[in-house]
């Protein structure tokens, strides 16, 4: 079998199904990624309750966790969500999250976490999967 | 999630894809012909092209209202019912029907509805309806979404994309029998006055009243009783199409207004070739050095006149008459001279030329086949100018005038190059002659009787090779060193044969009795 290396080009997104297959909860991960606070506020919710999730721009509905949902509401513009202090994979990650795991190349992704396309590579383009994100085959 | 990228309506008109790839289409045709027949009169293909891209523009935004008309803009604050029609602004203006109307589940959102939607290319999402929070999309004006104050204007598309779409729609017409291209515009076969050889005998009678004319289309018509309820733009377009159609007449005019010359009454030597200029060509495949190339290129005979070469327009241009030219009285329409003379593609134009000294004026005419101006006979004789004399031409304001002069100075007399025949053959020598100008010392060439060179032309016609045979020993013989420069060489064989100068420059090399010493110089080989 050809050996599968991912470019610069190439796109990545979050493969959910590596969560299941590795026996992760993936809500787990996207909890971590709530302030204290916000945590505190999830406190009795069940983990995986979905809700209509209405998107700002085009009125699309979307189920997701509450957990999601304050990402998104209350995480989006903060400049402290994603910073090039974050490790590579959890910014990516997080980047994923926001744009509702649209898929993206290493260019992309390093213009949003101010890095080089070539870290980026490295980091998720290599035999172990951080966080579910996955290159797109085609 | 598709994301909002623009809120605009995508139109392809907008786009330089659409109009680099615009075909012509029947119902484009068919909106010229009305476009023209409207008009009344024929249209420039810049009015058609301008015209076209509004109607295309138009089109499409008759498009969009249709596609509209049984839509409902969405908007989250509006409720729907399953089975209404919804066009998304921010989803690039999908449109699909509404299938499903459920409660809307967000304990943070309070209540509202989620009605799922099946777009026409098949997809079905969900999206918020019912819902009177803050929301981006219920703010907005849906009717703004049509409006085009954002969108390029039709004038501001031609700016762009004119010269293409003025291309396409050329061939289009070219090819379409209901259109008629006169001159530089365009008009309906099915409008033209019917032009019979009654209305051009009479036209003829016009110009051979007029001396052959010029005379413009308008002015002809006075005397040839078109019908009067046809428009006066219609019937010119008719006759100027119907003259340019008859042999009898040439089309003189340097603007885009036509004016008519009867052929027979223009200038014998403007008909056909003067004598003097008809040219021999070197056969073979010669190649010469880049140092003659060079040369040849900076003598810019009219008879190597490279049609892909762009002129550039100057003020002013200065030429040096050989000796063809000065015997057929001509000038060379080279590229020096084009960059100050009108640029045509007419066969035959004629303007005038005014002396920068006397104030007076000469008629000229430019002669595309051959490109040559005659009409210069007078004054190079009046001005007693030699063969190598410069001349000079320049700009006036008025499009169908041009100033000549020449370098004039003190008459004195030098010693110079006189050429003459002695027992059927070129001979040169140096001798005195009064010289009341500036000459190219190395392409002067002093002739006392020109007419011996013209028997010479018509009884012993010389081929290149022969003529630099002829020419280079008595050049040789007037140097001490027994030199030539090629420059000359070009100079002396025109008096005998009138040839290029890469013709003469590829005798020279391909002769084998010549080598070159340097600077364009050549001596007769001692093999």
């Amino acid at each position: 079998m050809k050996l599968f290396r991912p470019t610069e080009n190439t796109p990545f997104h979050i493969d959910y199904s590596w969560f299941e297959k590795n026996g992760q909860d993936v809500n787990v991960l996207i909890y971590k990624c709530l302030t204290p606070e916000q945590q505190e506020r999830l406190a009795g919710v069940p983990a995986d309750e979905a809700l209509d999730f209405v998107d700002e721009d085009t009125g699309e509905v979307r189920r997701v966790t509450r957990a999601m949902q304050i990402i998104r509401t209350e995480r989006a513009d903060d400049p402290t969500f994603i910073s090039s202090r974050l490790p590579v994979a959890e910014s990516v990650f997080r980047i994923f999250l926001l744009n509702d795991n649209q898929p993206l190349t290493p260019i992309e992704l390093a213009a949003r976490v101010g890095r080089k396309p070539s870290e980026i590579v490295a980091q998720l383009g290599g035999r172990a999967v951080y966080n579910g994100i996955r290159p797109i085959m085609n | 999630m598709e994301k909002v990228l623009d809120r605009v309506i995508h139109r392809q008109t907008q786009t330089s894809a659409y109009w680099s790839a615009l075909t012509i289409t029947a119902d484009d045709a068919e909106f010229l012909y009305g476009f023209i027949l409207e008009a009344g009169k024929p249209q420039r293909i810049g009015d058609l092209t301008l015209a076209l891209i509004r109607h295309r523009v138009e089109q499409e935004n008759e498009a969009l209202r249709r596609q509209w008309a049984d839509n409902n803009v969405y908007q989250p604050k509006n409720r729907y019912a399953v089975g209404e029609r919804l066009i998304f602004p921010a989803l690039k203006f999908a449109s699909g029907r509404v299938v499903g109307v459920r409660p809307g589940n967000n304990p943070d959102l309070g209540e509202f509805e989620v009605i799922a939607v099946q777009f026409d290319d098949g997809r079905r999402r969900e999206f918020a309806a019912n819902y009177p929070r803050a929301h981006r999309l219920n703010d907005e004006d849906a009717t703004a979404l049509f409006d085009a104050q954002h969108l390029k204007t039709p004038e501001a598309l031609y700016e762009e994309h004119g010269a293409q779409v003025a291309a396409a729609l050329t061939a289009a017409l070219e090819d379409n029998d209901e259109f008629i291209r006169i001159g530089e515009e365009w008009f309906l076969r099915a409008m033209m006055a019917e032009v019979n050889i009654g209305h051009l005998n009479l036209a003829e009678a016009v110009l051979d009243v007029a001396n052959g004319g010029p005379l413009t289309t308008d002015v002809i018509l006075r005397d040839l009783g078109l019908p009067p309820d046809i428009g006066d733009k219609v019937q010119e377009a008719s006759l100027n199409n119907a003259l340019a159609a008859d042999p009898r007449f040439d089309e003189v005019s340097l603007n885009d207004r036509p004016a008519w010359f009867l052929r027979r009454l223009e200038p014998a030597e403007v008909r056909e070739m003067p004598q003097p200029l008809r040219a021999v060509r070197f056969p073979g495949n010669t190649t010469i050095s880049a140092e003659l190339t060079r040369l040849a290129r900076e003598l810019d005979d009219e008879l190597e006149f490279d049609e892909t070469i762009p002129v550039t327009p100057a003020h002013s241009a200065t030429l040096i008459l050989t000796f063809p030219h000065r015997r057929a009285g001509t000038l060379g329409w080279s590229h020096a001279a084009a960059s100050v003379l009108p640029q045509s593609l007419k066969p035959r134009i004629p303007m005038r030329f005014k002396d920068r000294a006397t104030q007076k004026e000469v008629t000229v005419w430019l002669v595309r086949a051959g490109r040559y101006v005659w009409g210069l006979g007078d004054w190079f004789k009046a001005n007693d100018l030699p063969a190598g004399a410069y001349i000079e031409l320049s700009r006036s304001d008025a499009e169908n005038l041009v100033w000549i002069d020449y370098r004039r100075r003190r008459p004195k007399r030098e010693w110079v190059r006189v050429a003459n025949l002695r027992d059927g053959r070129l001979h040169l020598e140096t001798a005195q002659r009064a010289v009341a100008c500036e000459v190219d010392e190395l392409m002067s060439v002093f002739v006392d009787d020109p007419r011996l060179f013209d028997a010479l032309r018509s009884d012993r016609p010389r081929d290149v090779m022969q003529a630099v045979r002829e020419a280079f020993p008595e050049i040789a013989k007037l140097s001490p060193q027994g030199n030539v420069h090629a420059r000359t060489l070009y100079a002396v064989v025109n008096l005998i044969t009138r040839c290029a100068p890469t013709d003469v420059f590829a005798a020279l090399t391909a002769s084998g009795s010549y080598v070159p010493v340097g600077d364009n110089y050549w001596h007769l080989s001692e093999r």
